[in-house]
């Protein structure tokens, strides 16, 4: 009876385990596919940050004009930039030997770190769309 | 019943046989064409200009400059990844390795990474990430450059035969494709790096082009 109590125990602990496991497993995919749909989008982002770039070296007609474009470009930078510290720091391996709970709690933390760079992107490509095909009518 | 297999066999055996001569045939040329007409002999001529991978310069893990030109003689295989990157890199690149196997004892073969995030993946990060994946001598390079040079001729060149098969706009660069680039620097295919089957296409690709006459080279 006690083997058997034993036993009971070790699978229930072997079940709880791989059930942590899963759970970790499905936040880090849930944070790589956040990653890389920014990453799809960092094309567009770079090609309107070129496309900016270019027109802000030509010389000023108009300096309100100038200032305006600056401020576009400006945000494509910073999203860009958020995007690569976001990168650089996230590291799935430094949770290697961590907690169960520990690895939750930096996993949870990483989607909303990732997820505002997101918004971040999002808001910055949509401004410098509209703002390029305005100047392109 | 008998004859029936006998027959199923033999149309097996016969496709297969159809099959293995098909794989002969040569590579086609992908990106933008034009025809130039011109005069040979007194006789007028219509031949057509593939579009060429264009003059760039960038700097490998070992700090030395590698160019357009250097790489001339060689067919070549691209990627663009970077050293941080935690979701699909590790998997091309483990394909890659398989492509290096092959092929990094034939002189003319290269093979050039491009990393997409130059401010993090400096000359040091990039040689510490080839020593990781057991890369030495000059087969595979990794190269590093302004961002705006790399997502440029990512762009306009390397990619334009992914965008022609794709309606979807944007991620093109981060979508894990490996290009074939032939002697005369023009794309000769373009295959997902992420899935091993593509990259053993890639493996028969570049020995159809290996095996390839060489012309003249077109610039």
């Amino acid at each position: 009876m006690k083997k058997l109590s034993v036993i009971l125990l070790a699978s229930l602990a072997f079940v709880a385990c791989s059930d942590n496991k899963k759970q970790e497993k499905e936040l880090l995919d849930k944070i790589l596919k956040v990653h890389d749909k920014i990453m799809n989008k960092d094309d567009i982002l770079m090609k309107n940050k070129m496309t900016l770039d270019s027109l802000l070296k030509l010389p000023a007609k108009d300096t309100a004009e100038k200032t305006n474009m600056k401020a576009v470009d400006l945000k494509l930078k910073a999203a860009d930039e958020a995007m690569e510290v976001w990168m650089h720091k996230f590291d799935p391996d430094v949770m290697n030997n961590k907690s169960h709970d520990e690895i939750v709690k930096y996993y949870n933390e990483q989607e909303k770190s990732i997820k505002s760079v997101d918004s971040l992107m999002n808001a910055a490509i949509d401004e410098s769309t509209k703002y390029l095909s305005s100047r392109s009518k | 019943m008998r004859n029936i297999l006998i027959i199923g066999f033999a149309a097996i055996l016969l496709w297969g046989a159809c099959k293995s001569g098909s794989d002969k045939k040569a590579l086609p040329i992908y990106g933008n064409r034009k025809p130039v007409t011109k005069m040979v002999d007194g006789k007028q001529v219509t031949d057509t200009i593939y579009q060429t991978i264009p003059p760039f310069k960038f700097v490998n893990q070992y700090g030395d400059s590698i160019s357009n030109k250097t790489l001339n003689g060689n067919i070549y295989v691209v990627d663009f990844f970077f050293t941080t990157c935690p979701s699909i890199c590790p998997i091309m690149h483990r394909n890659m390795l398989k492509v290096y196997e092959t092929f990094k004892n034939t002189g003319d073969f290269k093979i050039i990474s491009h990393t997409i995030d130059p401010k993090h993946d400096s000359v040091p990060v990039l040689k510490k990430y080839a020593d990781k994946l057991g890369i030495t001598g000059n087969t595979w390079w990794f190269l590093q450059g302004k961002k705006e040079d790399i997502y440029t001729i990512a762009e306009k060149n390397y990619l334009v035969a992914v965008k022609q098969d794709s309606s979807a706009a944007g991620g093109y660069i981060h979508a894990g494709y490996f290009v074939l680039i032939d002697k005369q620097k023009r794309i000769r295919g373009s295959y997902d790096g992420t899935d091993p089957k593509q990259v053993d296409q890639l493996i028969a690709d570049i020995k159809t082009l290996q095996a390839e006459p060489d012309q003249m080279i077109v610039q």
